[in-house]
């Protein structure tokens, strides 16, 4: 009778043993913490070398940035260099957003006088500066502009920042080339005083 | 079963992330690309291939190809070039410039040497610089007047041994369906093939005998794709000019069948030579002309 009981419990016991179950035991500390630092460092390598998952990103490159500073020839770009600029100099006055300020600085965004053919009369007024009453998109501003002909001494500057004025915001209009700017300095050569709005009126609106 | 749905999510969570990465998340990087204008050579790339390319291209699958040549080039670094184009205004100051610029690259730059190169413009005055001092150098030149410019030179093995002037990207993919990159290189890679083996009878030459053109190669010989025939009453305009040992007999010819004229086609049609925004290197005018001199030379 025992043996038997004995028999018939073993054969319970390796019917269980058939499929082994799944017991709780406390996961070794060793093993979360370095599965965690694992993961870190992981992220860390797909944050410095992924170039941010970009298409346009291929090693050897490290990121978007990179591959914008290295184009060649960028530097050349006339729009480019024009924003620089404009920032430091233009944008005090007629604000980064090319707006200006209302009752003080007349608008470059929009502007009847930027949105023409030719920029004889933009490069006149950035080389000699404006002075009294000038109209801009029917409204009637009084304000002082000095000359920035010294300050923007490269020819080549004065034609990018010219060409960024006529080409950013709403604008659009052709690009300055570095001769009209040559031209148009040439052109007003010692004048050394503001022009008015009717003086420029006259003047023709491609460099001659 | 015991935890039989842990078991299935578990499976299931393994699958969603491995399709995840390797088919959703490329798909999102680098899917829906279309071709683009490339401001250096004025056009939209890459262009659609024609019918003559394609029907080369299956020939190239059928003769297996593709296992021993890859369509990919690496490039493991990136260097610039100085270049002085313009002295500018103020020649006084720019020869103490490039002193310092020498310095900020380690370079020793005497006087003497920079009158010397601001004499003979455009003047490389710094070779293979990094990225850093790269961009130190142009800050020291800003506002000087003189005109410095950086050119990148993409840089690694396959690029020295002059496979191609650039890494492909995925872009130069485009139309590369099914896609043939390749996985192993037992002969040179075949991405700018066209542009530095750009001669219809070297290429035929070579793939009805390797060693008639290339001493060492170990690339068989697809004498399959050509017919060898008997000459009629002129020789063919197309048969190949054969030398010594691998010239066919007195009174018979070697004429390449019309898979062979495709394949070439399609191996001509490979070419890198123009930079693309994610791979950029100094495209210069003098090697667009020169692309231009050997589309010509194909379309007669």
């Amino acid at each position: 009778m025992s043996s038997k009981s004995k028999k018939s419990n073993q054969s319970k016991k390796s019917s269980n043993d058939r499929e082994p179950g799944v017991s709780k035991a406390p996961i070794s500390v060793i093993f979360f913490v370095v599965t965690v630092l694992l993961a870190y460092w992981a992220m860390m390598e797909l944050n410095t070398r992924a170039g941010g998952f970009n298409r346009y990103v291929y090693g050897p490159y490290e990121s978007y940035k990179v591959v914008e500073a290295v184009q060649p020839g960028s530097g050349d770009d006339p729009i480019k260099r024009g924003a620089n600029i404009y920032r430091n100099i233009c944008s005090p006055c007629h604000q980064a957003s090319g707006m200006g300020a209302p009752g003080q600085f007349p608008p470059l965004a929009g502007s009847d006088w930027v949105n023409v053919e030719g920029p004889n009369r933009m490069l006149r007024i950035v080389l000699n500066g404006l002075n009294g009453p000038i109209d801009v998109n029917g409204e009637t501003w009084n304000a002082v502009m000095p000359g920035f002909g010294d300050v923007i001494a490269s020819d080549e500057d004065l034609a990018a920042v010219i060409s960024y004025v006529r080409n950013s915001w709403t604008n659009e209009a052709s690009i300055c080339t570095p001769e009209e700017a040559a031209a148009a300095r040439a052109d007003s050569g010692d004048r050394g005083r503001a022009w008015t709005a009717t003086e420029l009126l006259a003047l023709p609106l491609e460099v001659q | 079963m015991q935890k039989g749905y842990q078991l299935f999510f578990a499976i299931l969570a393994v699958m969603v992330v491995s399709w995840l990465g390797l088919v959703v998340f490329p798909q999102v990087q680098l899917g829906n690309q279309s071709t683009r204008e490339v401001k250096e050579i004025g056009r939209h790339y890459p262009t659609e291939p024609g019918s003559l390319v394609l029907n080369g291209r299956k020939v190239y699958q059928q003769a297996g190809c593709v296992s021993c040549h890859t369509q990919q080039i690496r490039q493991s670094g990136y260097a610039f070039d100085l270049v002085l184009n313009e002295v500018g205004d103020f020649p006084e100051s720019i020869s103490s410039k490039l002193v310092e610029a020498g310095k900020a690259a380690g370079v020793q730059v005497t006087n003497e040497k920079a009158q010397e190169q601001m004499a003979n413009l455009p003047s490389t005055f710094l070779e293979r610089v990094d990225f850093a001092v790269a961009q130190e150098v142009l800050q020291i030149f800003k506002d000087s007047g003189a005109k410095v410019a950086p050119n990148i030179l993409p840089l690694g093995s396959d690029i020295e041994r002059g496979w191609g002037p650039r890494q492909t990207v995925g872009l130069d993919y485009l139309y590369d369906q099914p896609l043939l990159m390749g996985q192993q290189r037992l002969g040179p890679d075949l991405a700018n093939v066209g542009a530095r083996l750009n001669d219809r009878q070297w290429h035929l030459k070579h793939l009805y005998h390797p060693r008639s053109v290339v001493t060492k190669s170990s690339m068989p010989a697809y004498t399959y794709l050509f017919d060898l025939q008997p000459i009629g009453e002129q020789p063919s305009p197309h048969a190949l000019a054969l030398e010594g040992d691998y010239a066919p007999e007195e009174g018979m010819e070697v004429v390449p069948k019309p898979e062979a004229l495709a394949l070439v086609d399609y191996l001509l049609s490979l070419k890198i030579e123009n930079p693309v925004f994610e791979a950029p290197y100094m495209f210069t005018q003098a090697e667009s002309g020169e692309a231009n001199n050997v589309e010509m030379e194909q379309a007669q």
